[in-house]
């Protein structure tokens, strides 16, 4: 599987969670997908776990968006991918910046938040599919926060 | 029936303590009034003994625009300094934290120790002739309390004691919070665009749970919900009698059964809210202790702190963490949504859109009853002189002439 395609995959996503296709960023994720936001902490000198679901967890996050209170707008992806490591048994390891940009509705963009993707991606099949995501943020300071992955 | 412009702006024709003008979220004076008379002189929360494990260990934080230090020392015993070096008021710990065992200024290379004495003046015979000492350039001091963990700070000398100020406010935390040691694995900061009382009553006025579905699912929805009763203690102070949670009503949770804190039963909460502006919020296996640093009238930094089990598992801690997420942290399903509530009511009353918040709710100091409000805007008036329905004392003075008047009237 080309590089082009993993990179493919990893946009891809990027485009769907920002249109809030769920269902759409699902379907690019294994069945064992496993996702988390982390991020390290100066005042407590370690590392914190922001959001840790499997993929049933992420289905029923996705499910109850509807009835929440959320902040109004859009958020956009800019995704960088960095490089791509295959391992042995057909995974590849995929390293990229992302910085969320929030809009508003009259207009009004600001960065929302800066971080990185480490991406487990299973390469053996015909497409592939999103294994694992560790969202690393470098943005601790989120505003009123989200209620959706980063 | 809507109502015209003076119609709008006249106040609710309910009793003096039962609405709050605008004025006390938005006005610079009273803001400022409020860090002179209230967080220069009660008791705050200001961190947890776990961020200062060993000695040396230090934590460095803001309380009422004053940058502070809070430093385990040699003997373990944890004290807490204005943060400015004697010399030329320079700030003296940068970091967030750390460990030394001293604290030397960048600026000149001042020196002092873990317990604030001045140990180190460059060249210090160029004060000799003036008769400037180290004796004379120790740290300033700020009295420091500990209750279950909970570090506290007053920066006034005269101030009541602690154990005065807090009373028997915090007892529902004594089990949960005071048989095993605990510790914050979760802090995160959030700039709000809100006053800092309107955080504090969202941790008191449970009526919005309404507008949480998390909430409306696992708790408002609970038979007995509506049951508990509210505790006014002295001081601003309340709590709330205990709730069982039934956290598997939201889709995809569990019930909560196991991890239980001590002293509580499976998915029960517990909140206390302390006076100014500290909530303990206890739920089940996982506490958030949530504090403010009030920045100017609509802007507030909230400080959020979630708590285990010191020494516990990995894997007990990775679940209590995923219980504490689910709620709380920058993408819990509840926390978000309170500060966009108070957001959108700090927008309204920015520009006097909105004149008065209304905290009339009476049932019988249940849930949902606004008493708690009530009692915690007459410890706030006691401390500024002024009751929160008329912040500026425009109906006292226009009462004053008449009485006046009144009088002048009957002498002749």
């Amino acid at each position: 599987m080309s590089n082009d395609a993993i990179q493919r995959l990893i946009y891809s996503a990027a485009l769907k969670l920002d249109a809030e296709d769920f269902k759409g960023f699902m379907r690019e994720c294994g069945d064992e997908f496993k996702y988390s936001i982390r991020a390290y902490s100066p005042e407590l000198g370690q590392d914190m776990v922001w959001l840790e679901h499997g993929h049933k967890g992420m289905q029923d996050l996705f499910a109850m968006l509807p009835q929440h209170v959320r902040i109004k707008g859009r958020f956009k992806r800019h995704v960088s991918v960095y490089f791509v490591d295959r391992d042995e048994g057909g995974r590849a390891r995929a390293h990229s910046s992302v910085l969320l940009v929030h809009t508003d509705p009259e207009g009004n963009s600001r960065l929302f938040a800066a971080g990185q993707y480490e991406d487990v991606i299973e390469t053996a099949g015909d497409t592939p599919r999103l294994l694992e995501r560790v969202v690393r943020l470098e943005t601790r300071e989120l505003g009123p926060g989200v209620h959706v992955p980063v | 029936m809507t109502r015209n412009a003076t119609q709008w702006i006249s106040p609710p024709r309910l009793p003096e303590d039962h609405y709050v003008d605008a004025q006390v979220y938005t006005n610079q004076t009273l803001f400022e009034e409020e860090r002179e008379k209230i967080f220069a002189r009660t008791w705050k929360f200001i961190c947890h003994e776990s961020e200062l494990p060993n000695p040396g260990d230090f934590r460095s934080v803001e309380h009422a625009g004053i940058p502070l230090v809070v430093v385990r020392g040699p003997d373990g015993t944890v004290r807490t300094f204005v943060n400015a070096c004697s010399h030329r008021g320079a700030k003296l710990v940068i970091e967030p934290r750390g460990n030394t065992k001293n604290f030397t200024c960048f600026f000149h290379l001042w020196s002092y120790d873990t317990q604030g004495r001045c140990i180190e003046i460059t060249r210090d015979e160029g004060y000799k002739q003036c008769g400037l000492t180290k004796d004379d350039c120790g740290l300033r001091s700020v009295r420091t309390a500990m209750k279950l963990g909970m570090v506290f700070i007053n920066l006034d000398d005269q101030a009541e004691d602690f154990d005065t100020h807090v009373g028997n406010a915090m007892d529902d935390l004594l089990e949960p919070m005071g048989t095993q040691p605990m510790e914050v694995f979760h802090f995160h900061r959030v700039l709000m665009h809100a006053n800092w009382k309107q955080w504090h009553e969202t941790n008191m006025e449970l009526y919005h749970e309404w507008g949480h579905v998390v909430n409306r699912t696992t708790s408002v929805a609970v038979p007995g919900y509506h049951d508990r009763k509210w505790k006014i203690h002295a001081s601003g102070h309340g709590s709330l009698e205990p709730l069982k949670v039934q956290y598997g009503n939201y889709k995809g949770w569990d019930q909560r059964e196991n991890l239980t804190l001590p002293g509580l039963s499976p998915g029960e909460f517990r909140v206390v809210d302390l006076f100014p502006n500290t909530t303990v919020i206890v739920r089940a296996t996982t506490i958030r202790i949530d504090t403010s640093i009030p920045i100017a009238p609509g802007i507030t930094l909230l400080e959020q702190r979630g708590l285990g089990v010191k020494g516990e598992s990995a894997q007990d801690r990775s679940h209590r963490q995923h219980h504490h997420n689910q709620f709380w942290g920058p993408f819990g399903r509840n926390l978000a949504e309170d500060v966009i509530f108070v957001e959108a009511v700090e927008r309204a009353n920015r520009h006097g859109g909105a004149r008065f918040g209304i905290i009339a709710r009476h049932e019988e100091m249940k849930s949902q009853d606004d008493e708690i409000m009530r009692a915690y805007y007459r410890t706030w008036g006691a401390y500024m002189g002024r009751s929160a329905s008329d912040p500026l004392g425009v109906r006292q003075r226009e009462a004053m002439p008449a009485a006046h008047s009144t009088r002048a009237m009957r002498a002749k």
